[in-house]
């Protein structure tokens, strides 16, 4: 029963996207949502688009935040990493609700990984490109 | 060693003029009879805890609307619910971060929980015949309007986990640029970017090369992550942050204000366009968290609407319909001199508002504590009661200890 609950846990986990999201030529910015959850849990994050750093090491929760304006971005990568670290000692849920807006349509995706200890931590990847 | 003379000197003489008073019944009533019920609306609706769903998103909502009513068949004989609307509408909020914040926005939507409740059964003890069932539905919310921020110890605890995930964040980034397929990633990005180059837009080709492309970049980044993952976990701040995790609690310092209400609706006849509210009930509880050190203030406000037990009528010599009722309290601690000395004062008011046939009676407790040596406590109660005392308006001391061990070491608890 324990293998079957764990395989099913193993079977819902994802915490790696890889993905295009569709920009126009416009100067209107684009920008992302990174929600942490479940709640209760810790997380940090560093955002790049390519090399360059945009946000480092912040703890949890990133709203509303731009990545450049449409134009500036095609053709280049945006580039997400976080720890999340599974704090809460009610659930051992861990997850990213990822959504970007500002482009030709809205986009939105959720990460969640079931840790199986308490206080284990997950690293999340999240790669996007951005093309016209 | 001056310390304990006065206070020996003060007890002894408070001992000789309240030597013939009787002593207080600490242990009959306290604050806790106050307290506000964790879900107001299965309290007043007399619901057990137990049988209340709490599903944490819609889904789950859902689900457990469709398993109570039988697949939208049927209205459950009993059915309880408790949502918090932060997973709903303030998804943000929710992280650990957000729970250090003290402003109302974040305090509101992270303790903002709504309860409600419906049953279809008989009085006590014939719940199950038909001819007895009556509908009742409850509702009730709770929320904190100030909340303390994190206390030092807190705090640190949460610091330290915080460098552990930048020293994770750092062995992940190395782990990546280490990997033996990051060159194969390098390239395929760099086939990406090249795409617009080759092909025209709108060229089906570009689509096609860009869909296989961005095929091969997802096998790639899903192989690095889980080999990331795996040697994340063999590292020492992996450890570190789970044994930091695993332990954490949140401990809060400063003043603090919660609101809760709730009241339950009955239908007489089971038609839902006449009904009447049976019990009400609203809570406001505030005061001043210090941990266990320093002064400990607690104060409640209660408002009940025909409770089932009237705390101000002892003898019950009124009936509860239409009767609403106000209590209040409050309580004070007081730790000192490095756990030495601890200062409690109780209060207890209570009344009844829309009759005068109990009038409004009160309580206070005050109670101290000075551990003077090794096996050597004074402890010392004062106290005015709810009955007697309070027509003859004074004040009556409950105890007066002078506690001494022999033989032994051990400290006296209380």
């Amino acid at each position: 029963m324990a293998n079957i609950k764990l395989l099913f846990k193993e079977a819902t986990s994802q915490t790696s996207l890889t993905d295009v999201y569709q920009v126009d030529d416009s100067n209107r910015l684009v920008k992302i949502d990174l929600i942490i959850g479940d709640i209760g849990q810790s997380s940090i994050s560093t955002i790049k688009i390519d090399d360059q750093v945009l946000l480092s090491e912040h703890l949890g929760t990133v709203v509303d935040f731009s990545v450049g304006k449409n134009k500036a971005i095609v053709n280049r990568f945006l580039n997400i990493t976080t720890i999340v670290t599974d704090v809460n000692q009610d659930h051992n849920r861990t997850g990213i609700d990822f959504s970007i807006k500002g482009g030709v349509s809205p986009y939105h995706y959720v990460l969640s990984k079931q840790v199986i200890n308490q206080g284990d931590s997950v690293a999340y990847k999240i790669e996007i490109f951005f093309y016209q | 060693m001056k310390n304990s003379l006065f206070f020996l000197l003060v007890l002894g003489c408070t001992s000789r003029l309240f030597a013939q008073t009787e002593q207080i019944d600490t242990s009959k009533v306290n604050l806790d009879v106050l307290k506000s019920p964790s879900s107001p609306a299965f309290n007043l609706l007399g619901l057990s805890p137990s049988d209340v769903d709490r599903p944490t998103d819609v889904n789950a909502f859902a689900l457990s609307l469709q398993n109570s009513t039988k697949n939208f068949t049927a209205l459950p004989n009993s059915y309880a619910v408790e949502l918090a609307p932060v997973y709903l509408f303030q998804k943000k909020l929710i992280s650990l971060d957000q729970f250090k914040a003290t402003d109302f926005k974040h305090v509101f939507w992270q303790s903002f929980t709504l309860s409600i409740g419906y049953t279809h059964v008989g009085p006590e003890g014939k719940e199950d015949v038909d001819s007895l069932r009556q509908s009742k539905a409850g509702f009730g919310f709770k929320f904190s309007i100030i909340r303390p921020k994190f206390s030092d110890q807190t705090q640190n605890v949460y610091d330290n986990l915080v460098i552990q995930q930048k020293i994770m964040l750092k062995n992940y980034f190395s782990t990546e640029a280490k990997h033996v397929l990051i060159k194969e990633v390098v390239l395929v990005q760099d086939s990406l970017r090249k795409l617009t180059s080759i092909y025209p837009r709108g060229d089906s080709r570009l689509v096609s090369e860009r869909t296989r492309l961005m095929a091969k970049l997802m096998e790639l980044n899903t192989k690095i992550n889980e080999d990331g993952n795996v040697e994340l976990e063999g590292t020492e701040a992996f450890q570190a942050a789970k044994k930091i995790a695993a332990d954490f609690k949140i401990e809060r310092i400063g003043p603090f204000l919660d609101l809760a209400a709730g009241l339950t609706l009955d239908f007489p006849d089971d038609r839902f366009n006449n009904s009447m509210v049976s019990k009400a009930g609203a809570w406001l509880t505030g005061g001043y968290e210090n941990g266990n050190q320093g002064i400990t203030v607690m104060g409640i406000a209660r408002y009940l609407f025909q409770p089932a037990k009237i705390f101000a009528d002892d003898n019950n010599v009124i009936q509860s319909k239409d009767v609403s009722t106000f209590d209040a309290g409050g309580k004070l601690l007081f730790n000192g001199f490095n756990g030495r000395l601890a200062l409690s004062t109780e209060v207890i008011y209570r009344s009844v508002l829309t009759t005068s046939t109990v009038d409004p009676s009160w309580r206070l407790v005050f109670n101290t504590e000075y551990d003077i040596g090794k096996n050597k406590k004074l402890t010392f109660a004062f106290g005015r009661n709810f009955d007697g005392a309070i027509s003859k308006g004074g004040n009556l001391i409950a105890a007066l200890n002078f506690i001494s061990s022999f033989g032994s070491a051990r400290k006296i608890s209380n």
